[in-house]
Parts: structure tokens; sequence; C-alpha cells
């Protein structure tokens, strides 16, 4: 007990900022998730063969970028993404620049988890849709979106914990983070009493997050 | 084959599982188009028309679909309001007048899944009445439901065609409720159209008692008759 109570008393405050990089990085990937991964899975549910804006172009080009992103071992991906991050941020090191290529892969995330959800909503409340003369968008907000809320929620909390896991490796670019914080101070420098507590701090997180996602979809569902 | 349904009529469409009619509903509801010939719903061919224009003739048309089809994360009221929604319209008077015209005024703030088979179907009805349509498509509308509902479902229909004036269709694979409100019926097997009968039984299909239905159905009438005297 008394190692862990030294543990915080020495290393509080890097804990602390190692906390807030990992916050950063993970807000910045649901941020992500939100603004883009929801209407290109949303996209890819209308474009599709027999959906109602049937294109297979447009549907190709978005699937192919959410397979391929998503099959990309993550640590690779960074260092694919090394000339692009260099180019919009003028370095590759820093929260800010690692969040970069995590937010292309938690737009794939999310697009995929949210595809398969739109895709489990009952053809019917399509057809009433037609039927009552709903345009796309109305079609998608006013039935899609309703009749699937609690499964986006559910799903964007199951990819948020996705994302604390990717931000661990971004350690290696420099991002920062929890994970970063336990391996470099905790593992490669012998304290592994360190490495432990921040571990049981990340997991603590990580079923707050859940422990959330999980309540707040449950109120939305009325099914 | 050439099928007229005048304002005002209720028209029945049987036929068997597959035998097509769905595919009529569909080309009613302006959901599709037919290979062949044309299709007029409410003055207008549907096939004329594009986008925006299509979805507006949509807009006078109420669909009561087999399985409902309400969206079950949104209240009783909330559900009869969407077709307006859609529409850009609000109507809370006439939302509140439909809700005790279905007799669902005191549950208006349930959800679907809180309700039984029969209100339900009631909010789909009263949902396909919300934007008074010309036309109201019903398919396979009491299948579902015991025969006491049933009952109460065609009388709403029938009301809905008196009150307010809707020519109404109904798919359904069951004789006894086309012959309780509809004055024609297109026989379909198969894919065609067969022929168009004349309703000239009794329309007392679903009054009475439980048993004095089940009596009409099963026993020849001229027996009972012979049995009572």
């Amino acid at each position: 007990m008394n190692a862990i109570r030294d543990v915080f008393v020495e290393n509080g405050d890097k804990i602390a900022e190692a906390l807030l990089e990992t916050g950063y990085m993970v807000i910045v990937a649901i941020i992500a998730a939100v603004l883009v991964g929801l209407p290109l899975g949303t996209l890819i549910y209308l474009t599709r063969t027999g959906g109602p804006l049937e294109n297979r172009l447009v549907w190709g080009l978005a699937d192919l970028y959410v397979t391929i992103v998503r099959s990309f071992p993550f640590l690779l991906f960074v260092v694919f993404m090394i000339p692009v991050t260099r180019l919009v941020f003028g370095t590759t090191f820093g929260t800010t620049a690692a969040s970069f290529p995590l937010a292309f892969v938690a737009v794939a995330i999310y697009a995929r988890l949210v595809e398969q959800i739109l895709l489990e909503i009952p053809p019917g409340i399509l057809t009433s849709a037609r039927a009552m003369g709903a345009s796309v968008w109305q079609t998608v907000t006013r039935f899609l979106y309703v009749e699937s809320r609690s499964g986006l929620v559910y799903a964007l909390t199951s990819a948020t914990i996705s994302f604390v896991s990717y931000s661990t490796v971004l350690g290696v670019v420099g991002g920062g983070g929890v994970g970063d914080f336990a391996l470099r101070y905790g593992y490669q420098e012998y304290q592994f009493a360190l490495m432990y507590v921040t571990i049981v701090l990340i997991i603590a997180c990580v079923l707050v997050v859940q422990a959330t996602g999980h309540l707040v979809s449950r109120a939305l569902d009325r099914r | 084959m050439s099928l007229t349904i005048p304002r005002g009529e209720i028209f029945g469409v049987l036929g068997e599982s597959g035998a097509g009619k769905s595919t009529l509903l569909e080309l009613m509801g302006c959901l599709d188009h037919p290979t062949e010939g044309t299709v007029v719903v409410d003055g207008v061919d549907p096939a004329t028309l594009r986008g925006r224009h299509l979805n507006r003739l949509r807009h006078r048309i109420g669909t009561v679909f087999q399985g409902f089809n309400l969206l079950s994360n949104l209240t009783v009221r909330k559900n009869i309001e969407l077709p307006l929604r859609v529409q850009h319209r609000r109507d809370p008077e006439h939302v509140s007048s439909l809700l005790s015209f279905v007799g669902l005024e005191h549950k208006a703030d349930r959800f679907p899944a809180q309700l039984s088979g029969g209100e339900r179907q009631r909010v789909a009805i009263a949902r396909a009445l919300v934007i008074r349509p010309a036309v109201l498509l019903c398919d396979e509308p009491t299948s579902a439901l015991d025969t006491r509902t049933t009952a109460d479902i065609l009388r709403l229909l029938e009301r809905a065609r008196d009150e307010l004036g809707a020519t109404i269709v109904v798919v359904t694979h069951e004789l006894e409720v086309v012959r309780a409100i509809c004055s024609r019926a297109a026989v379909f097997e198969r894919g065609n159209l067969r022929e168009i009968l004349e309703v000239t039984a009794g329309h007392d299909a679903f009054e009475g008692s439980y048993l004095e239905h089940a009596r009409r159905t099963l026993q020849d009438p001229a027996l009972v008759r012979r049995e009572a005297s």
C-alpha cells in the first residue's frame, strides 16, 4: 500500500499530465468519429446495392477506405501517415500531431460500426419513410437515427475504448499519454509499482466510460 | 387489367400470399412503377414525377402496414405526428382528436413496446390518417388481430371513410373482412387480376357476440333458422 501511495506522491503531476494527453487524443478521436465517421457509415449504408441512394462508385470508395484503414496495423499506419502529418502540422511529434492518424482510424472504426447498426434496422421502417414521402435527409434523421440511437451510442462507447488502447501506441511518436507513461517511466525504468498503478488507472477510466455509455444507451432505448 | 376505384369507396384486394396484392399496393402507394400500363392516383400519374414532386404526391396517401412499422423509440403521439413533421407541418389539435378517434388518448405518451397488437394497429391507422389522406392503403390491417379487435379496427376504417371522406383500399386474405366493409373486391390469383366481385353478402360478419360470429361462419344459416323454430 505504501508503495502505491509513494507512486502518487512522487509522480502525481506527471500522471495527471499523461492522463490529460490521453484524454486529448481520445476526445479528438471521438469528435472525428462523430463528425466524419457517422456520416461516412451512413453514406455506405445509403449507397449500398438496394439502398435508397444506390451508387456503386461512391459505395466502393467509401467502403474501400474503411476496409483498408481498419486492416492497416496501426503503428505502421502512423508511420505511413508521417509525410501527411508533417505537411499539415509541420511536425510529427507531440499530442496534436499524434492525434492526426488516430482521427483517420477513428473515422474508419466508427463508420463500420454505424453501417452495421443501420443494417439491423427493420426494412419496414425505410418503407414507411418512403411511403410518407420523406426526403433522404428526413429518412436518416427522423427515422434511421431515431430507431438506432441507442445502438449508435453504445457503439461509440465501444469505439472510444478502442481509441484509448490505440492512443498508447502513439507514445512512440511523442504523443504522450498514460500508456506511453506506463511503458517509459514504469516498465523501462523498472518502476513496476508505477506501471501497475498507471494501468489500473487506465482500466478505471475505461470502466467509467463503459458504464456511462451503457447508461445513456439504455436510457435512449424504448424498444 | 383495368381497375378504377371511385372516391369514397372501400375497396378490397383479395388473394393468397404471392398473388400480387403487395405489388398492387406498392403501385398505388407510388413506391414502384409498372413495367407496362399506367397508374393514376388522385388524378396524377406517379410515373411522371420525380424527387420532391413524387414525395408531394405521397403526402396525400396514407398507408397502414402489415407490421405496423411504428418507430419504437417514439411515443404514440410522436409516431402519429411523424407524417406531419415530414411535411413540415404541426397540428397538435388534430393529433389529439385522432388520438380520441382511435381511443388512445390515455396512452399518448406510452411507447409502442408497451402496447398490445390492437393498440399498435390503431396507432398505425391514426398515423396514416393524420395527413387527411385522399387515399388510405391498408395492408392486412387485421391479420395479426383477434376477432373482437378486428371488429373495432374495421369500424374505425368505416368511420374514416364516413367522417374524413377517405377512399380506402384494403389488401387482405380474410374474406370476412372484405365482406364486412368493402363494396367491391378484386381477386388476384398468381399475379393476375381474375375478377372484381361485388360484395352482396350481408355486412354483418363481425356483429354480435363471438358465439354468434362462430355460428354464422361455421354453420349453415338455413340450419340455424330451423333450429331456432
